[in-house]
């Protein structure tokens, strides 16, 4: 066997040096077997990796020797047998110095890990792709004062891309949606369309050029070349037609009712960390004869989740192909808005970072809370290790005797060195361990809060190995330098004379320290107190329209009969109040926007407005409260709209009154305006109330809104059902409360809270082991102070407020700096929200008062021992 | 029940040594756990495992031939006794017994 392949000779020298002889050969043979197998597979490093994570797992009473007495002194790996025994007896006599100072690095430990696991996954996003540097998304920027900044591309960009543009080597449109209604058919007969909560996308053949893709069956050239040709993932292709994946390619599924696709192709499922992590993906040209909106001349309809992605030369120059790009609006729009029309590249690797611009279905997040996150996390592990550091400085002054012993037995300095260091290594190293176990608990914990999903995998990633190694020894190096000092500087006579050598000099930073933490502490506390505020005031505002008691059901057609049929149904029933179908509710996550034309004194202006298809019972059902003129009637058409009080403003009217009667351009077409509403939150609070107006249509009416009498909501969902499978007797039913609707907007700020909410009390349980260090250093230092003090007649209450009283200092001033740092901090964050609540002061003086009573507690918990005990022993001692 | 005390992951080794039959070793047991159940199996985990089932009882072993893609080792053969039988016996019996008394209405997800 070649030289460089051989097993590793550190780990298997010490795989030889625990494991028993009679096993070595089977145990050694299997590791051997694997480190072969992965040899061959994945590379010599990771080989090798694996090989030393074998060995070290495999360090278990199975393969141990049965230890002699004699073997004992053989242990030697950075110590003498004696020393580690010395070691463990040093940390077993300590217990609760060792658990404090194990479970405060855990904790950093753990903390730091979880925040790194999340980092990288964050800053790993579509980096898979081999041509990651070379792909664009092309984007624009539209308007001449207010900037609008759109993801979205147009149909015929498909073909101007790929005709006018050499430098460009390979284009696609992405046209992405979700949930589906999808059917399999079972020899020829189509199953029931069932709803599927995924992702799917129309894409060109280029698509898999330009991204990389992992076929498990199929052709890729051909795969989206035909009408109606459809690749979908594994995961999905086991949820369609159970285990059999062989006899898959070629079948048939039928999407949303009637658009049959044939199968093409299975992929492997995309990593989690990725943007285009769509489930199906089908040919784009199947949109022709299926797609209403679909027409490839049409420069006029555009929308965000219709992108163009472009594989670049590698020669070509982003700015020379901007500029071509922007010759674009005036050769092929044509329409006089075209000038206000920029384009621009987005590279990929800014796709997931941008929040300017829409991603796909994932929200962008930017690289400056990513490295926010970085710094709390880093910030963590420092205070975790500056509290080990105060505890392990405190002992060792405690242990000053014993360094004295050892000097006297003839003990070097570099051993008590070695010693120190040795003592760090075992505490960091079973603090590492346990942060581990901790980090795959907070894992499961934070897996639906942070969008982590993948598991915490040690043996798959040498980085992270190497993260923890680097971790490892910073911590330990650093908090085994403070006691190795005292140790070392320990004069035998002295220290057997119980004269102990104090450390003044550290006092102050230790004491800023502690304050740090509390700053830290405090501020994330009172961010915790003002995030639940903000999102209890976001649920409960008034949006301007009712949505209590009413149901939303999304239909799945809106012709004209059927939709009268299901009034019918449903209002013969006296539970169910008012029914309305319109686009959607008047508060929606999706909403449909445009640029109406006003002729304003022979100018055009215009207005950007979210555009809602309704019928005439809308206003009624969710009374939505009209202001001037009057609510739709039957005999109204699309000819007739109603804005609402932002609109009214927009085009120049004071009073809203006076915008009725005048007409605004919509789709090419003059409609009047025959009526004004109140203005209603049409999106989530964190976005301000748009303009919007309202036209009587039925097109595109597909949610429907029933009003219910809230009395009787067991019968009136019975009913309602009964109303749908007599009107639909074989589409899927489905229904949703609105406010239920409304309360899912605020699911990422909750999720954000509890995160923030898990970081307080850690830093504060930090914060408090920061004080306990302190403390337990100061009575090390005062024990014969508080034995004088108790022989003259000291009260116990008087020791504990003399010990505690500068601890209080301590908060208050730490108090001093984080109320301005908490209030400019709340204040940024609460400025991305346009409706806020206002900071009160008691939200400041609950954090201090939280953090003065733990404070207090924590120091009466340590002195209280020494306050306690016979000042004979403390005095005797000399 | 539970006299023949068996864990979750030791019942999955069991299982497999009796499917690979005369050729269940460590390596083969992990690699058939992974093709199969679609979990990532450790092989100190298996080893772990194998030697507490023999153990008890419920394994036999013995040395088999040596081979090149393991650097020339031995390999250790496990095979099911009659004791490793019956405790597989008894552990699907609970499950098929317990099964079988869940009333169907707990199913009925539409109820609630």
């Amino acid at each position: 066997m070649d030289q460089k392949t051989k097993i590793p000779k550190i780990p298997h020298a010490f795989f030889k040096w625990y494991c028993r002889e009679d096993r070595y050969e089977e145990i050694h043979g299997d590791i051997e077997e694997y480190y072969y197998d992965r040899l061959s597979k994945m590379g010599l490093f990771m080989a090798r990796l694996h090989y030393l994570l074998d060995v070290i797992r495999g360090c278990q009473p199975y393969a141990w020797k049965k230890i002699e007495r004699s073997q004992n002194t053989k242990i030697n790996m950075f110590m003498s047998g004696i020393d580690l025994k010395t070691t463990f007896r040093i940390l077993y006599k300590n217990k609760l110095y060792t658990t404090i100072n194990v479970l405060g690095l855990a904790l950093g430990f753990a903390c730091i890990l979880v925040i790194y696991l999340k980092i990288n996954h964050e800053l790993n996003f579509d980096r898979h792709h081999q041509n990651y540097d070379r792909i664009y998304r092309i984007v624009s920027h539209y308007g001449d004062g207010d900037i609008d900044k759109r993801s979205g591309s147009h149909y015929p960009m498909s073909n101007v891309l790929k005709n006018d543009f050499p430098e460009i080597e390979k284009s696609t449109l992405i046209e992405y949606r979700i949930d589906p209604a999808l059917s399999t058919s079972i020899k020829g007969e189509f199953n029931t369309p069932k709803t599927y909560k995924i992702s799917y996308a129309y894409v060109e053949p280029e698509f898999q050029e330009i991204f990389d893709l992992q076929w498990k069956s199929g052709n890729p050239e051909s795969a989206f070349s035909e009408p109606n040709s459809v690749a979908i993932t594994e995961k999905l292709a086991t949820r369609l037609f159970g285990e059999n994946s062989e006899a898959i390619p070629g079948r048939q599924i039928d999407l949303n009712y009637g658009h049959k696709l044939t199968i093409t192709g299975i992929i492997e499922d995309p990593p989690i960390a990725s943007e285009f992590d769509m489930d199906m993906l089908i040919s784009f040209n199947s949109m022709k004869g299926y797609q209403e909106s679909y027409d490839n001349q049409d420069w006029g309809f555009s929308m965000g989740t219709l992108q163009a992605y472009v594989l670049l030369n590698k020669e070509s120059v982003i700015p020379d192909i901007e500029n071509k790009l922007n010759m674009i609006p005036s050769k092929y729009i044509k329409s006089k808005w075209a000038e206000y029309l920029e384009y621009f590249l987005q590279p990929l690797s800014d796709l997931h970072y941008n929040s300017n611009y829409q991603v796909l279905v994932k929200e962008a997040v930017t690289k400056k809370s990513i490295w926010t996150l970085a710094f709390i996390g880093a910030f963590m592990l420092v205070i975790a290790t500056i509290n080990y550091i105060n505890l392990s400085a405190a002992n060792a002054l405690k242990n000053q005797k014993t360094a004295g012993i050892r000097k006297i037995m003839g003990c070097s300095r570099a051993h008590l060195v070695m010693q120190a260091f040795g003592e760090s290594f075992t505490i960091v190293l079973s603090a590492m361990v346990i942060g581990l176990f901790m980090a795959t608990y907070l894992l499961t914990y934070l897996k639906e809060y942070t969008g982590l999903e993948q598991e915490l995998n040690l043996a798959f990633d040498g980085a992270m190995i190497g993260f923890l190694f680097v971790v490892f020894l910073l911590t330990s190096v650093t908090s085994a330098w403070f006691p190795a000092r005292i140790q070392m500087r320990a004069s035998p006579s002295e220290s057997l004379k119980n004269k102990l050598v104090f450390y003044k000099g550290g006092v102050w930073l230790k004491r800023s320290l502690v304050i740090i933490q509390f700053v830290v502490a405090q501020v994330l506390i009172v961010g915790t107190i003002m995030l639940i505020q903000q999102i209890d005031y976001m649920e409960n505002v008034k949006l301007g329209f009712n949505q209590d008691g009413i149901i939303n059901i999304p239909l799945p057609e809106n012709d004209k009969t059927t939709l009268n049929k299901l009034r019918n149904e449903l209002s013969q029933y006296h539970e169910i109040e008012k029914i309305t179908f319109a686009v959607n509710p008047p508060i929606d996550r999706s909403f449909w926007f445009g640029e109406y034309g006003y002729h304003h004194d022979g100018n055009v202006n215009k207005v950007t407005a979210h555009i809602k298809f309704v019928d005439q019972y809308y206003i009624d059902t969710y009374e939505v409260s009209l202001t001037a003129g009057r609510d739709f009637v039957d005999s109204d058409s699309s000819y007739q709209v109603i804005i609402n009080k932002e609109f009214a403003k927009k085009m120049g009217y004071k009073n809203s009154a006076d915008a009725i009667g005048e007409k605004i351009e919509m789709y090419d077409t003059k409609r009047t305006i025959v009526g004004v509403v109140e203005n209603f939150h049409a999106q989530s609070l964190h976005e301000e109330i748009p303009a919007v107006v309202l036209m009587k249509t039925i097109s595109y009416n597909n949610t429907a809104g029933i009003k219910i009498n809230l009395k009787n909501t067991e019968e009136a969902l019975v009913h309602i059902e009964e109303a749908w499978k007599a009107t639909y007797p074989d589409r899927e039913y489905s229904y949703s409360f609105l406010n239920e609707t409304i309360a899912g907007f605020y699911e990422k700020d909750r999720q954000e809270t509890s995160l923030i909410n898990l970081f307080s009390i850690v830093s504060m349980i930090i914060a408090c082991l920061g004080i306990y260090g302190l403390v337990s250093f100061m009575v090390a230092q005062k024990v014969k102070e508080i034995g004088i003090r108790k022989v003259l007649g000291a009260t116990i209450l008087n020791l504990l407020s003399m010990m505690s009283k500068e601890f209080v200092i301590l908060v208050l001033i730490a108090l001093l700096i984080s109320v301005p740092a908490g209030y400019y901090g709340v204040q940024m964050w609460l400025e991305g929200f346009p409706y806020r609540v206002g900071i009160k002061p008691d939200v400041f003086m609950i954090a201090g008062l939280i953090s003065v009573i733990i404070a207090v507690l924590t120091v009466s918990l340590r002195s209280v021992k020494v306050a306690l005990a016979n000042p004979i022993n403390s005095l005797r001692d000399e | 029940m539970g006299r023949l005390n068996l864990g979750e992951f030791e019942e999955l080794i069991l299982l497999t040594a009796g499917v690979l039959y005369k050729d269940a070793y460590a390596v083969a047991i992990a690699k058939e756990i992974s093709k199969q159940g679609g979990r990532n199996v450790n092989v100190s985990a298996v080893h772990k495992s194998l030697y507490r089932l023999e153990e008890k009882g419920m394994l036999k072993s013995w040395l088999g031939d040596a081979q090149a893609k393991r650097g020339g080792k031995r390999k250790r053969i496990f095979a099911i006794t009659p004791l490793g039988k019956k405790a597989l016996d008894e552990s699907a019996d609970l499950r098929a017994r317990l099964r079988s008394q869940i009333a169907d209405i707990a199913f009925d997800w539409k109820m609630t």
